[in-house]
């Protein structure tokens, strides 16, 4: 009885999974077809606002947003769409660089500093980029080991050069966590390269930013169901 | 880290906070690192700062010592000045025009 339950519980887990996999492979077929410009463009109404806002609460702050503003304007001459990029760092503004987006919800406040400067993660400065509003949200940093390695400061650490491995960012030029830990120790006198070198191991806490370089948003969309 | 895969962390948002770092530190007490000042100051030419409050020893498990850090705080609404609604008549400043919204809520309101 058990047995036959859990078959039938895995079979229904397999047709839901074969069904998605079916439909994400028409939607692939659809993004590519010709039509799918067309049929994409009949949503997007006379102003169209795209906001490039990461994940987490990011998306939330951006559909508050949208719901305000189109009640501005006229009814059916405002649309609007979100992408959710998973980062909510410098990929944020890159994207309104590059024209993909009009409004971008990064974190921290570093992130835009950094985009207007041409800093740390963006090579080019975007002197276009204005702030419209600020969401407060308390933030430290936390740097934290085992209380039992007998660590009291980062020096120590350095200095017995222990194999810690240890979740941060990624070392791209996305993530503005990541950036921050290399260039912390950095300052303390220690690259990256050299704490691998004793062992340590530096892992991402979660997957790397959707990015699409120099993409047509067609692309971007398809990104979504197939890798680039 | 409580899955065993990590055994250190340097992460934004207010891990200290989070009931999973009550959790972990049960079972595998941490220790929270200062930042120096001197390092602080060198991440000023990336907008970073220092966080405005002492964590204080204690206040959170594995705050052996009162903690100083770098501020990673808030979300950003950023506009591109030269793109964003183009010729489109919206004014971020611009007050809400509340007759318009009014009647949109009395059309559309059905639950």
């Amino acid at each position: 009885m058990i047995l036959k339950s859990v078959r039938s519980r895995f079979s229904g887990l397999f047709v839901i999974a074969m069904a998605l996999l079916s439909n994400m492979s028409a939607f692939d077929a659809y993004a590519q077809s010709d039509s799918h410009a067309d049929r994409w463009s009949q949503w997007q109404a006379k102003t169209h606002l795209v906001i490039s806002a990461g994940r987490a609460n990011f998306p939330r702050i951006a559909a508050w947003m949208l719901n305000a503003v189109n009640d501005q304007f006229p009814d059916a001459e405002f649309s609007g769409e979100i992408l959710f990029t998973g980062s909510g760092y410098g990929i944020e503004l890159k994207n309104l660089q590059r024209g993909m987006a009009q409004v971008a919800i990064p974190t921290p406040s570093a992130t835009p500093y950094m985009s207007y400067h041409g800093v740390g993660v963006f090579e080019q400065a975007n002197p276009n980029v204005r702030g419209l509003f600020r969401i407060g949200q308390r933030d430290p940093i936390t740097f934290a080991v085992p209380a039992e390695w007998g660590v009291n400061s980062v020096e120590e650490l350095i200095k017995r050069k222990i194999p810690l491995k240890i979740a941060t960012g990624h070392q791209d030029d996305d993530d503005t966590t990541g950036f921050l830990f290399e260039e912390v120790m950095k300052a303390y006198g220690v690259s990256l390269a050299e704490m691998r070198s004793w062992g340590a191991k530096i892992e991402p806490m979660r997957g790397p930013a959707r990015r699409c370089e120099a993409c047509s948003r067609e692309r971007w969309i398809r990104s979504f169901t197939k890798p680039l | 880290m409580l899955a065993g895969k990590v055994d250190s962390i340097f992460h934004e948002a207010t891990v200290i906070a989070n009931p999973l770092w009550k959790r972990l530190n049960e079972q595998k007490p941490m220790r929270v690192l200062s930042i120096r000042q001197d390092v602080i100051d060198v991440m000023a030419k990336f907008g970073f700062r220092k966080y405005d409050k002492i964590i204080a020893k204690g206040s959170y498990p594995g705050v052996i010592d009162d903690v100083v850090t770098i501020d990673y705080s808030d979300f950003f609404q950023i506009d591109d000045r030269l793109q964003s609604m183009a010729g489109s008549g919206f004014r971020p400043d611009a007050p809400p025009d509340q007759s318009k919204s009014q009647a949109r809520n009395r059309r559309r309101t059905c639950w």
